[in-house]
């Protein structure tokens, strides 16, 4: 610690984020393989532990801590840069490094005398304040929550720029205007905060301050003890961009590139931790210090060097990790795309190996986690299952298996190693990262998978070259759920690809529109006006938000006027389709429960669970059932969710193409099996990501049990707990963690849920067997 | 066999479990246990059409003995169901498969332990047996009647409403009623404070089987009180915007007071606007505590049978055991 240095906190304490849990919150230390290096303690314990010992490390090393702090500015000046704090200051560096994560600050009232004590941006527990009155300010959801739970205590004012609650989620509209409704909570229209006022202690309200108000009606006052503004946060990117930091791409998810010493690229400003695209607390306490080392010129191998080695000591005895790192940097179009922080960070998550030959690396029909790149030697597709022998080659440098990641789809065609091959296979998230990241990358993966699907679907049959021409028109467009793709009587100049999401094409029949057919990703549409030359008959709508690759229809018409051959299948599937589609349209009611279960999400559902209430009689065994085999926690709700004509969508995993649940999980624990379950690992930290990023609300945070209740105790005696039933006393400081259906994994006898159903009103279908359910009508 | 064949499949790995659509457990598999039940009855009728013994049709022929094992080894068979339906982790037959054969199987005891008395009916412990028997089939024929039934008709009246959320609307207007009741006056929040508590959900088990449930009184006494208490402020209303003015009055200022009058029921009295809103609550709460009382009719009549079904069973293994020590001891 002979380094001259300041580290600046906004808040007046350190490690906000993790200050801010709740009490005696469990903290994980993931990654579990990568060793610790930094000077302070980190081990997974409760949050109180966690602070303690960095605390304790911070005054023991002498870190020189500046409290409140908040930096506004980041100057670049010929020396080095200048800081400038929100009170005024200024701080002048040589070096600077950003560890600020990615949560962002509080956004503020912006008015006078919004520093006054007693006016706060979060709101930790509404039972800690009873008898005051108190300015809720914000219309969205976090300002409607703290305005309702604290009005059970106290006099609560809310204040709203709009005369709607509009941004909010429906039950907290209907929570809102309930409460005012009812007198509990006093809501203010139309009218924004104009300036806050200390008052006198011997003001006639009584009240520490005032707040005065600018509605529609003129000015108005609010004596108040204490204000809650929740208006959203400032993202952290301006800020970061206002350093002079790019960002790859406008992907929200996107973050700056950084040097293998972590520099970005402005030079001597350095990016560490979740901002870097390092969520996990060990990496960023491991950059940390490695930063450091590099700034002070003390050249340190990375954290992870002992793991790469080992990863190439397959080829090796004792290999040269640089060396590897430059080989294979070389050696394939998607490697080379990384810059060596990224690719180390790309290695370390997936799997370097080399199959001998004749192994099948996935099935025809298998979920998909991961993505494989050939770095030597080749593989082959079995494109057609009744003859096996008949395999497409795949040579080194390129990838494969990317069809499945982009569409969340089952593999379309089996893959078998040929000779010599040596492949790296990437897990799912690692290859979503860096296509997030790396525009390079992104594009080289969507032409292979557009190059693929034209192969598999469109054109079979058709040669890498003859593709090309159409190929190069493709164009990635990008829809929001319920947004019109085109519309009939548009010209048919295009074929849509759907890289991700779901499309449904309508007709407008009487009075009102149809839904005619549904594609799911990896599928294409818009074919049929292209080669019957009319304008579009139908509309294509996105069903869910939706990735579409779209190409041109003159070339693809051009290599079908040159194959006679090519053409002849194209027409029979034509065909097919135009039959289909007549049937359909004869039957307007099978349309309308289609409608329904695209709104219930189905049109992302891998496999859901559907309930036929003209069968089902309430038992709730399915519940019981899923209980009984998950650790005493059920994983369905039977009784909630939508209902129509019958059919019952019940709150249950839909296992979607692209789980929403797989997004932020920060040990990654969620994956999805090869039968297509997407399943919870015991590494799950209990951080409730995936819960609140569940739009179907299917995930909860509960705590297994291993007891099994005894049926014939209970039957006998009536003691003790009856199978099946949900058991909530579990031990003190149990720690909660996620719980999602896993579809029963290897259960040999199927999901327990419909096993169970006494009257079959419970099965499970994939998006395959929607139009067997629909023509039955739901039974 | 579609059915099966999935399964099957499922086991040996690879293909996904279940049937692909929804089937009623009166027709699983083609109904392959109403076949099998068909059978036996008219093995059973054939065999005893055919047997002609010389002491005549009972249950101590060697046919009467067959029967009655079968007829035994069903009834205790049949009863396991109770059991193997609670076997959460078990098995790998569907619950559906037991279902469908408890169903039709339990039907096929009606011959098959019939023919097995040779009619031979009387007051004792062993016609106690076939009584109890009949009458947990019986049972057995209402729940068949009820699951066909009853379901659709659960789902039309909740219209797609949660019954916990019915019980929370049913809250909040309750608690919405008190508030606007609390904007009017004293009187009228005690009479709803009153109505409030009064509230009945459900009821004995007679009220929730027939549908009829003994009004709390609320609706009519309610009504009533609305009725002059509208009439009360409509007067009070009036009269403050109306001065009483002696003597001679001009034309011209009695149609002025009109139009302010008129002006102030419009406008001014929010006491009348809030009996109007609170009347809504109250008739809006009216219907939603039908429509849980309509579910809970429903739902007990869904479950009422089984009260009846499970311990006639338990009386009927015991008679059935007492039947077949007491032939053995006698024999």
């Amino acid at each position: 610690m002979g380094d001259s240095h300041v580290l600046l906190e906004a808040q007046p304490h350190l490690s906000n984020t993790i200050f801010r849990y709740q009490k005696g919150k469990h903290v994980m230390a993931e990654p579990n393989v990568l060793p610790l290096r930094a000077s302070t303690g980190f081990d997974a314990g409760t949050r109180e532990k966690i602070l303690d010992v960095w605390n304790t490390d911070t005054a023991r090393l002498k870190v020189n801590v500046r409290h409140r702090a908040e930096v506004v500015k980041i100057e670049k000046q010929d020396a080095g840069f200048a800081l400038t704090m929100a009170s005024g200051d200024t701080v002048l560096a040589e070096k600077v490094v950003l560890g600020i994560g990615v949560q962002g600050n509080p956004r503020k009232m912006g008015v006078p005398g919004e520093d006054l004590p007693n006016i706060q941006y979060q709101l930790d527990d509404p039972d800690e304040y009873k008898g005051e009155t108190i300015v809720v300010i914000g219309a969205g959801d976090a300002a409607i929550e703290n305005a309702v739970a604290l009005a059970r205590n106290n006099t609560v004012h809310i204040v709203n720029r709009k005369n709607e609650f509009s941004r909010a989620k429906d039950g907290n509209n209907s929570l809102i205007l309930n409460a005012i409704e009812q007198g509990k909570v006093r809501c203010h229209y139309n009218s924004s905060p104009e300036v806050v006022e200390k008052l006198e202690a011997d003001h006639a309200s009584g009240k520490p301050m005032l707040l005065r108000l600018n509605s529609k009606e003129g000015a108005v006052d609010v004596p108040c003890d204490r204000i809650i503004a929740r208006l959203g946060a400032t993202p952290q990117r301006a800020f970061v961009e206002s350093c002079g930091i790019q960002f790859p791409n406008q992907d929200p998810a996107a973050v700056p590139a950084v040097s293998p010493t972590y520099e970005s690229n402005v030079p001597g400003l350095y990016i560490i931790g979740a901002l870097a695209g390092y969520p996990l607390i060990k990496q960023a306490m491991n950059q940390g210090y490695e930063v450091v080392e590099f700034i002070c010129g003390r050249p340190v191998a990375p954290a992870d060097e002992p793991i790469l080695r080992e990863k190439f000591s397959a080829f090796s005895a004792n290999p040269d990790v640089e060396a590897f790192l430059d080989v294979l940097n070389r050696r394939s179009p998607v490697l080379a795309a990384m810059n060596r922080l990224q690719l180390r960070e790309f290695l370390l998550e997936s799997r370097i190996f080399s199959p001998p030959i004749g192994e099948t690396l996935y099935k025809e029909g298998d979920y998909g986690n991961s993505v494989f790149i050939i770095v030597s030697g080749e593989v082959g597709v079995q494109l057609d299952p009744a003859d096996p022998a008949k395999l497409r080659t795949i040579k080194a440098g390129r990838i494969f298996g990317e069809m499945a990641l982009i569409s969340g789809r089952p593999r379309s065609a089996a893959v078998i190693a040929g000779k010599d091959c040596v492949l790296i296979e990437v897990p799912r998230r690692a290859m979503l990262k860096l296509i997030s990241a790396n525009d390079r990358a992104r594009a080289y993966v969507d032409r292979v998978f557009t190059q693929r699907a034209l192969e598999r679907y469109l054109v079979p049959g058709a040669e890498d070259a003859q593709l090309k021409a159409i190929v190069d028109t493709a164009q990635l467009c990008q829809f929001k759920a319920k947004e019109a793709i085109y519309n009939p009587g548009d010209a048919s100049e295009h074929i849509h690809l759907i890289r991700s999401g779901s499309v449904t094409l309508s007709a407008r029949v009487g009075t009102r529109d149809v839904v005619l057919q549904y594609h799911a990703a990896g599928q294409y549409f818009g074919e049929l006006d292209v080669i019957a030359g009319s304008s579009r008959s139908q509309t294509a709508t996105a069903a869910i938000k939706t990735e579409t690759i779209r190409l041109d229809a003159k070339p693809f018409l051009e290599l079908l006027a040159q194959n006679p051959e090519m053409k002849a299948t194209v027409q029979a599937r034509f065909r097919d389709q135009i039959e289909q589609r007549l049937l359909m349209e004869r039957d307007p009611e099978r349309g309308a429960r289609m409608h329904f279960l695209l709104g219930e999400g189905l049109g992302e559902a891998t496999d859901a669970l559907l309930i036929d209430e003209a069968l089902c009689i309430r038992c709730d065994q399915c519940e019981k059932a899923c209980a009984a085999t998950h650790g005493n926690v059920s994983r369905l709700d039977r009784e909630a969710g939508a209902t129509f004509d019958n059919l019952h969508v019940p709150t249950s995993c839909r296992h979607c193409e692209h789980p929403h649940c797989m997004k932020d999980c920060p040990p990654d624990a969620i994956h999805r099996s090869p039968n297509g379950e997407v399943f919870i690992q015991n590494t799950c930290i209990g951080c409730g990501n995936c819960e609140r990023n569940c739009p179907y609300g299917v995930i909860q945070m509960g705590v297994q049990s291993p007891e099994a209740p005894s049926l014939w105790r209970w039957l006998l005696f009536g003691k003790g707990p009856a199978p099946g039933s949900d058991i909530h006393d579990y031990p003190k400081g149990a720690i909660k963690k996620a719980v999602k259906c896993d579809m029963c994994g290897p259960r040999e006898a199927g999901p327990a849920c419909v096993q169970a159903c006494p009257t079959g009103a419970a099965i499970r279908v994939g998006p395959e067997e929607f139009f067997e359910v629909l023509s039955r009508g739901g039974r | 066999m579609a059915g099966v064949s999935a399964w099957f499949a499922r086991l040996r790995g690879g293909e996904r479990s279940g049937p692909a659509r929804h089937e009623s457990f009166l027709v699983y598999r083609n109904a392959f246990y109403l076949k099998v039940a068909v059978a036996l009855c008219a093995l059973s009728f054939v065999l005893y059409a055919w047997h002609d013994p010389i002491e005549g049709s009972s249950g101590s022929t060697w046919l009467g003995y067959g029967l009655g094992t079968l007829g035994a080894a069903l009834i205790v068979w049949l009863a396991w169901f109770g059991v193997r339906k609670r076997q959460f982790r078990e098995g790998r037959a569907p619950v559906q498969a037991w279902v469908s054969a408890h169903v039709y199987l339990g039907l096929s005891l009606i011959v098959v332990a019939t023919l097995h008395t040779g009619f031979q009916l009387g007051l004792n412990v062993h016609t106690l047996a076939w009584v109890l028997m009949m009458l947990v089939i019986v049972s057995g024929i209402y729940g068949i009647l009820a699951y066909s039934v009853l379901p659709r008709q659960v789902t039309a009246n909740r219209n797609e409403m949660e019954f916990r959320a019915m019980l929370q609307e049913i809250h909040q207007l309750n608690e919405s009623a008190l508030s606007l009741a609390d904007r009017i006056d004293p009187e009228t929040h005690a009479v709803v404070a009153r109505s409030v508590g009064k509230v009945r959900i459900g009821g004995s088990a007679w009220e929730q089987l027939s549908g009829r449930y003994r009004s709390p009184g609320e609706a009519g006494g309610l009504d009533q009180f609305f009725k002059v208490k509208r009439t009360q402020l409509q007067a009070q209303a009036a009269a403050g915007a109306m001065p009483q003015r002696g003597g001679r009055q001009a034309t011209i200022a009695f149609v002025a007071d009109q139009i302010f009058a008129a002006g102030a029921a419009r406008g001014g009295d929010k006491a009348s606007e809030n009996l109007q809103k609170l009347l809504q609550t109250i008739a809006k709460r009216k219907a939603l505590l039908d429509k849980v009382n309509r579910d809970i009719t429903l739902r007990s009549r869904l479950a009422v049978w089984l009260y009846v079904h499970v311990p006639l069973t338990v009386a009927l293994l015991a008679a059935l055991l007492v039947h077949i020590v007491t032939v053995f001891l006698y024999w």
